[in-house]
């Protein structure tokens, strides 16, 4: 994490701030049913960092604080397996990612790493939960929208392995024994 | 004992000849007070009706010296009551605190932390107004009333002794209430002790309180004893004030009498007019020591009712030996324990350690391992004497431990618990606490030097962190003059050798830039003022500087950005104004919200010039403080960032002088343009406001080390908390600049218990200080459990390579890897042993060790 934005450079970011980022949320699968008043919140909250090829954006093993949207730039998700780092996924722009930490805390079970200069919105859980305690009323339905986008993950995710690895596992009816 | 001893105890053992000087000032100052009288008698009958002129004068002399020197006797006697007070209080709450402090830890499970603090704080201090005349008053206080008295049997034996005949009424009344008022105070001293209980609870608890949100909760607690507490008080100022009115009513009863009677005399022809009249004075005069009684009667209950409660509070045995018997020599021992059949029980029926017998040779490391409450704790602390064993023996090169005393179990043993505790001062004060307190005991110990400190703090792995409190500290001027040239070398190495990495991370202050991440004051100013002020609230002050923005043309946009972080704010923050965490992206400060609102209701953003001055300053506050890279509320536009580096140039060039051209080749000066000097002078009160512009060849005397190492403000401090320091300081170290950064990061203070400090910390510092004072002797009471796996490791090292035949150690571990170092390895259940003997034995014997190191093996990296 050596590197973050350019300072002073001219970059159009200075004239929008939050609405950018409001608008930015707004195309997030997560956000983009919420009420402008709390998308509006988060949008404040949120910060961005840039990552450079050789930084972690998420480091396996260590404690989940916050969650990701890939602005722009591609990155990659990993973990370790048997002293090597496998592939689980590739993240491209628009992509959100780590959303569980904003539930709960845990130790992250896969790393991100950029592939090329990425740029990144992040919103931590202190922020979700402090705005979400003002507006008890829309937790659950940001909540669902956070298991949903997971669970299409895993399903991504599964595809994606077995698809690495046809004819390896085992069929239904078969016996492994 | 000191619990034991009566109150006036301390009253007649201390101060005695002060206390007698006292009593014999007051016997002297007795005559003073009845001289008047005589001279109020002689004015009248002798002067008055002699119409003699120069007695009048010369009697009216007499009893304006009298008083005089009976006011100014009686000034000086309280204040010698206080002093004598004070003096013995000083005496009693040393040797209680000495008694607190050597009590069986037990006591300390037992009672809350807010009945000793309030006993020996604000109790103590109510006994020591008594103390002082203790003795004095009522021996005094009992000889005016009778001189009086007797004054007054001398002017008419029948008035005299009618007026006697009041006082025996309040014999009886007056104790009768002051027993109820008694037993009320009682209660009053243990509510409010509960009370403080209550509240030094939930304030060492705030974290809990805060995170459950617990304050309903906290609040009816307390509500609880505020009631009971209004409840005693009502009844205690009922009878206190009982007895001022009964008081009161026999007093005025007197005169009554008198004129009825005296009055009677006198138009007889039996009594004369002055005699009534100093009659009259002097019966007003004996209330006075009558009143002094009373309220010595009502302290000194008072006094003896808190007394006897702190007594009772600390009311248990010193349970150890606390000095060397007299005549001994301070033993060093060698470290060979061997203990027998211990045993170690509490209430007389749990049984926490069971016939635990071992034998360590000197210079042996053991480690004790097993479940938690096996007893392995517990063990550890009976060797260390934190605990005394109930069964057994347990004897260090042949002494039996129970009969060593403190100070010699101090100079040989070294303990470090789980949860060490550490002190309230600096990391050097921590360090050394060990050391010092045996010097202070008396012992003919060395401090360690800087350089043992250093490498100690080295070898626990503390480096790191000092180094980081050093660079977050701001230094002294003095110190910092010394120290000028190295710092801005490191300076130099950031900003040309490692340039390319920082770049990014930190925002270097460049005259040429909009600085992002600076506030709109620095932006503005570009340097410091050696004042203590925020920056904003400094420069506003200065009409200088107002002067300046109006005519920049800039004060007017300020104002206007102002006003709209501030509507934005309030806009966006209306239903989040009771949380801080929201305000981090605001200039706005939360404890502001409200005035802000106000302003920005009273006026449209057209008409802010029909503000008043305060609120336009406010505005303009908000305006100067305003981070744009951090400060997310408010996107502000680049003309205005452009307008902000165009007035900067002029600044620094007009008000204050400095051609920043010029510091690039390491020539700054001040004072650059003589042509405007002299204006600038008579224009400006403080000219003399030791300016320093934020230039590279300058040391920012109001910056911490890291800023001013920097030269410019960190972005990502992940990144400089990580990779970026290591690599500046690799490259400091290789110049030589960083002992210094940690001798001065040794100086950082911890705060209140340690709180500036994290669990790790905390933890090697109680190592460090363990270690440095190189006992014979090392207990480690699961000492790096709180440490991260390299840390751990790199303490176990030490351990097991520098201390291998110089220190006995007896570790409680709970990490099994750690433990293969050991000589010896004990397996405790249930306060028994289980297993003992070397690693290698116990594992070939396939016992409890073998089954619980292939256990957490297979249960892999968690532990």
């Amino acid at each position: 994490m050596s590197s973050s934005m350019k300072v002073g450079s001219q970059e159009k970011r200075t004239e929008c701030k939050i609405t950018c980022d409001l608008e930015i949320l707004r195309q997030s699968p997560v956000f983009a049913e919420a009420d402008p008043e709390v998308l509006r919140l988060f949008a404040y909250l949120a910060t961005r960092k840039k990552y450079r090829v050789g930084d972690e954006i998420i480091t396996q093993g260590k404690e989940s604080a916050e969650a990701y949207y890939l602005i722009s730039g591609k990155a990659e998700v990993t973990t370790h397996h048997r002293g090597k780092e496998a592939v689980l996924h590739h993240l491209h722009p628009q992509a959100f990612f780590g959303e569980l930490a904003l539930l709960a805390r845990f130790k992250w079970f896969f790393s991100a790493h950029p592939l090329e200069e990425c740029e990144v919105m992040i919103i931590s859980r202190e922020s979700f939960q402090k705005v979400l305690e003002k507006f008890p009323e829309k937790r659950d339905k940001l909540i669902e929208k956070i298991v949903q986008l997971r669970v299409q993950r895993l399903c991504e995710q599964t595809e994606f392995m077995l698809e690495q690895i046809p004819g390896s596992y085992p069929l239904k009816g078969e016996s492994t024994a | 004992m000191i619990t034991k001893k009566p109150l006036f105890y301390w009253i007649f053992h201390k101060y005695r000849g002060l206390q007698l000087f006292l009593l014999l000032l007051i016997i002297v100052s007795l005559f003073f007070k009845v001289f008047p009288l005589e001279m109020q008698r002689k004015i009248i009958n002798v002067a008055i009706s002699l119409k003699k002129l120069d007695l009048l004068y010369l009697y009216c002399g007499l009893y304006m010296g009298a008083v005089l020197i009976a006011g100014l006797l009686k000034y000086y006697i309280n204040v010698l009551q206080a002093i004598i007070g004070q003096k013995i209080l000083i005496h009693m709450r040393r040797e209680l605190y000495t008694h607190v402090l050597k009590m069986p830890l037990q006591f300390f499970h037992r009672t809350q932390t807010g009945i000793i603090i309030s006993a020996m704080t604000s109790e103590l201090n109510a006994i020591g107004q008594f103390l002082g005349g203790a003795i004095a008053i009522p021996i005094a206080s009992f000889l005016t009333f009778v001189t009086f008295l007797g004054f007054m049997i001398y002017l008419n034996p029948i008035l005299g002794c009618l007026t006697i005949l009041i006082y025996p009424f309040e014999f009886i009344v007056i104790p009768l209430l002051q027993k109820r008022y008694n037993i009320q105070n009682r209660k009053r001293v243990r509510t409010t002790r509960s009370m403080a209980n209550l509240v030094n609870e939930s304030v060492s608890g705030i974290h809990e309180v805060q995170s459950t949100s617990s304050f309903q909760l906290e609040q009816s607690k307390l509500d609880g004893f505020i009631k009971k507490l209004y409840k005693i008080m009502r009844k205690l100022f009922i009878f206190k004030y009982g007895i001022k009115f009964s008081n009161n009513f026999f007093q005025s009863l007197g005169p009554f009498l008198l004129f009825l009677l005296g009055g009677y005399l006198a138009i007889n022809g039996q009594f004369t007019i002055g005699a009534l009249v100093a009659f009259l004075s002097a019966y007003e005069k004996v209330y006075d020591p009558w009143k002094e009684i009373i309220e010595y009667y009502q302290m000194y209950q008072d006094a003896q009712v808190r007394y006897r409660q702190i007594m009772d509070t600390f009311d248990m045995p010193e349970e150890m030996l606390l000095d060397i018997p007299q005549g001994d020599k301070p033993i060093t021992l060698q470290g060979k324990i061997e203990a027998r059949d211990v045993g170690y029980e509490i209430n007389s029926d749990v049984r926490l350690l069971e016939e635990v017998s071992f034998d360590l040779e000197a210079g042996k490391h053991l480690a004790l391992i097993g479940f938690s409450g096996s007893g392995k704790s517990t063990l550890s602390n009976l060797v260390g004497q934190l605990l005394s064993h109930t069964d057994g023996t347990i004897t260090i090169d042949g002494h039996d431990i129970s009969g060593l005393s403190k100070l010699d179990i101090a100079r040989n043993i070294s303990t470090v618990s789980q949860h060490p505790f550490i002190f309230t001062g600096t990391v050097n004060d921590n360090l050394l606490y060990a050391c010092e307190a045996l010097r202070q005991a008396g012992h003919d110990v060395e401090l360690p030097d800087r350089n043992r400190v250093l490498h100690m703090v080295r070898e626990v792995g503390l480096e790191a962190d000092v180094i980081r409190w050093g660079f977050r500290s701001i230094l002294p001027s003095e110190k910092a003059k010394e120290l000028e040239t190295k710092i801005l070398s490191m300076r130099t190495i950031v900003h040309e050798t490692l340039r390319s990495e920082f770049e990014g991370v930190v925002e270097f202050y460049d005259a040429e830039k909009f600085l992002e991440y600076s506030n709109i004051s620095q932006n503005i100013i570009f340097g410091e003022y050696d004042t203590d002020k925020d920056d904003s609230d400094y420069l506003i002050d200065r009409q200088q500087f107002q002067t300046f923005l109006h005519k920049q043309k800039l004060w007017l946009p300020l104002i206007q950005l102002g006003y709209d972080i501030a509507e934005t704010t309030i806009t966006l923050l209306q239903d989040m104004r009771e949380d801080e965490f929201f305000f981090k992206g605001s200039p706005m400060e939360q404890d502001e919200f409200d005035l802000y609102e106000e302003i920005i209701k009273k006026v449209g953003r057209t008409e802010i010039e029909q503000l008043r001055r305060q609120e336009i300053n406010r505005l303009l506050q908000l305006a100067l403080r305003y981070k744009p890279g951090e400060h997310k509320i408010f996107t502000m536009s680049d003309s205005l960032r452009d307008k902000i580096v165009e007035a900067r140039h002029i600044y620094l060039l007009e008000v204050e002088h400095v051609n920043i051209e010029q510091c690039k080749d390491g020539t700054i000066q001040r004072h650059i343009l003589p042509m405007n000097q002299q204006e600038v002078v008579a224009n400006d009160q403080q000219a003399d406001d030791s300016y320093t512009p934020l230039c590279t060849t300058q040391y920012l005397y109001n910056h911490t080390l890291l800023d001013n190492v920097l030269f410019g403000t960190v972005i990502d401090r992940d990144a400089i908390r990580t990779q970026l320091g290591d690599l500046a300081l690799k490259h400091f170290s290789e110049q030589g600049l960083l002992d210094e950064i940690v001798a001065i990061g040794l100086d950082f203070h911890v705060g209140s218990k340690g709180d500036n400090l994290s669990g790790g910390q905390k933890q090697k510092i109680a190592i460090a200080r363990a270690l440095l004072k190189q006992t014979p002797l090392l207990i480690l009471d699961e000492a790096t459990a709180s440490l991260d796996n390299s840390s751990q490791t790199k303490i176990q090292k030490y351990i097991d390579n520098q201390l291998r035949g110089k220190a006995t150690v007896i570790a409680v571990v709970h990490r099994l890897d750690m433990i293969s170092g050991y000589d010896h390895i004990i397996v405790m259940k249930a306060g028994k042993i289980v297993e003992s003997g070397t690693y290698d034995k116990l594992l070939q014997q396939k016992g409890v060790l073998y089954e619980l190191v292939n256990e957490s093996g297979e249960s892999g990296e968690k532990d």
